[in-house]
């Protein structure tokens, strides 16, 4: 009997512990599934807020010359002269990039300065700035694509870099500190410094334009037009990048006058350009003039009427010769600017400078190399260099060797070493061992 | 079942109802990014209020293009994290509509209002960044 009650029991205690056994693994299933459930929810929501990080940018890829001239070949003649086919132009560039990558965008961008003159003539660095600007907003901004993610070709050194300008002050106007300058500036060196020799100095320089860009948002407006308010902390976080030379600091710190000179122009947060933008300088930047007046004096080859000789005039108002040589070699480039799509582009510049003495004929005939390549056409901006080089008038200066050592030392801004390589060949022969 | 059990089944519960509560805050903050003023569907018809909203947002305007009545308000905010500045084409000189122009930097916490009395088209842009761009479209 007694062992019957203990088999009963034993039974009993078996069914309890069964039922308790079976609702355990009932509790532990329906708790598995519902943090399969709301990990699910995680996912989707993850997957979502995320989307944009995750798109991956296409392979470069570029359009033919003769597709990108085709895509834009309706803007020639648009109602509203040159600026509405400039507009137009960008209207087709964005859609290009948009749809595709910035390689491709610039097909779209090599186009246009080949088969509208207006494009480099209103000044091609403002047009290759524009690009920049577009692809920051379009890639970074809306679709969360960070720069690393990018991949620049080697057109964008075009113009002068304006791409890489127009990215990155946008870029560093929503990044403001010494450190997210330094960590792009340095990724940018050592991803593409190979291939595009100033990509440093001019990140350093484009990041100096957001600096200024973002410090003029913090100005009251009780304080518009009052230099030091404006350009006393960008010109204080120039010096505090980490990883830039000295150089790279004040060109950086130009970047900052660069802003300012165009606000100067634009009559925008209170300044106007000055009557005396040496004396200006002074003011704004006390024992640091140099990248101020490299920076006004962009303006100077208007005040010239275009011609070196009273150019030369002109700057002998800077604080010394140092000075006024940087002022002259930046009004010169200037008129470059306005002339490069026009034949030669240096014939009437180069007989204007054949008026100075030697050392400013030395200075007007690099400016002109200088302006050629900061505004030839993208890729082959050797060529009219290269030609002047070969002008009679070069050699009757003495100016043959140094000038062809000019084009050489500008060349690794531009172009790849195998594309140099390329070029190389195409220097007289005496020249071509230095060339490569 | 016994109390080693209890407590270990208890913790699970408080486990999954923590981990449960978090994805669900999480998930309603994706919502949310996903709606408001930077979602709001767009119309090409006249917008008929006395103020009407437009908001920068990462893309952009929202909305971009926008048709109201003369006479009506129309205030400008942010949502992104810094000062904004809506004024009217041809940047930087704002000489389309001059009165269309704030004359200095809003700050991001703050909103301008300006109310159209001129019929046109005008198109405009963030002063600050000058790539925000829309139009609006003032009828009789």
């Amino acid at each position: 009997m007694i062992k019957k009650l203990k088999n009963l029991t034993h039974r009993a205690n078996k069914n309890v512990d069964m039922g308790t056994k079976k609702r355990n693994i009932l509790i532990a299933a329906v708790l598995i599934a519902l943090v399969g459930v709301f990990a699910l929810i995680d996912v989707f929501a993850f997957k979502r807020s995320h989307e944009a990080v995750r798109v991956k940018v296409a392979a470069p890829s570029t359009l033919s010359a003769q597709d990108a001239s085709a895509k834009i070949a309706h803007c020639h003649g648009a109602a509203g002269g040159a600026e509405a086919e400039i507009d137009c132009i960008f209207g087709d560039l964005k859609g290009t990039l948009l749809e595709g990558d910035i390689a491709t965008g610039m097909s779209i961008f090599d186009a246009a300065y080949r088969d509208f003159p207006s494009f480099a003539e209103t000044g091609c660095h403002k047009q290759a700035h524009r690009v920049g600007d577009t692809v920051y907003y379009n890639y970074t901004i809306a679709r969360g694509i960070d720069i690393k993610g990018m991949s620049f070709p080697q057109i964008t050194t075009a113009c002068g870099y304006g791409f890489f300008h127009g990215f990155l002050e946008h870029y560093t106007q929503d990044h403001p500190t010494p450190a997210v300058i330094t960590d792009t500036c340095e990724y940018l060196r050592s991803a593409y410094g190979k291939d595009m020799g100033d990509i440093g100095q001019t990140c350093y320089h484009g990041s100096g334009h957001g600096l200024e860009y973002a410090q003029s948002e913090k100005v009251a407006k009780a304080d518009f037009g009052k230099a030091r308010m404006f350009v006393d902390v960008p010109l204080a976080q120039c010096q505090a990048l980490s990883k830039a030379n000295a150089s790279e600091k004040e060109d950086c710190q130009e970047g900052v006058f660069n802003v300012i000179v165009n606000f100067m122009v634009d009559n925008n947060f209170g300044f106007s350009y000055p009557k005396d933008p040496m004396g200006w300088c002074k003011e704004a930047a006390p024992g640091n003039e140099r990248p101020c007046i490299a920076e006004v004096s962009q303006k100077f080859d208007s005040f010239s009427g275009m011609d070196p000789v009273k150019l030369r005039e002109i700057v002998k108002s800077a604080p010394n010769e140092e000075l006024s040589a940087v002022a002259f070699q930046t009004g010169v480039a200037g008129i470059i600017q306005q002339r490069v799509t026009k034949g030669n582009g240096y014939d009437e510049t180069l007989t204007q400078c054949m008026k100075l003495d030697n050392t400013y004929f030395r200075f007007c005939a690099d400016s002109i190399i200088h302006g050629l390549f900061e505004h030839g056409e993208p890729q082959v901006e050797y060529k009219k260099p290269l030609a002047m080089c070969k002008d009679p008038r070069i050699a009757e200066k003495g100016f043959e060797k140094e000038c062809y050592n000019d084009i050489i030392s500008r060349m690794p801004r531009f172009y790849s070493p195998e594309q140099r390589i390329k070029i190389c060949a195409e220097f007289p022969a005496s020249y071509q061992a230095v060339c490569k | 079942m016994t109390v080693k059990n209890k407590i270990i089944v208890g913790s699970a519960i408080v486990v999954v109802l923590c981990f449960s509560v978090a994805s669900i805050i999480y998930a309603r903050g994706v919502l949310r990014a996903n709606s408001g003023p930077c979602h709001a569907p767009t119309t090409d018809s006249i917008v008929h209020a006395d103020t009407v909203i437009v908001t920068l947002c990462a893309d952009g305007y929202h909305p971009a293009d926008l048709k109201v009545k003369r006479g009506v308000k129309v205030t400008f905010r942010t949502e992104l994290p810094h000062a904004h500045w809506p004024a009217s084409n041809n940047h930087p000189s704002h000489t389309l509509y001059p009165e269309f122009d704030p004359k200095q930097p809003i700050p991001q916490s703050d909103e301008w209002s300006f109310v159209f009395d001129r019929a046109g088209k005008w198109g405009f842009h963030d002063h600050i960044r000058s790539p925000y761009v829309g139009t609006i479209e003032v009828v009789e």
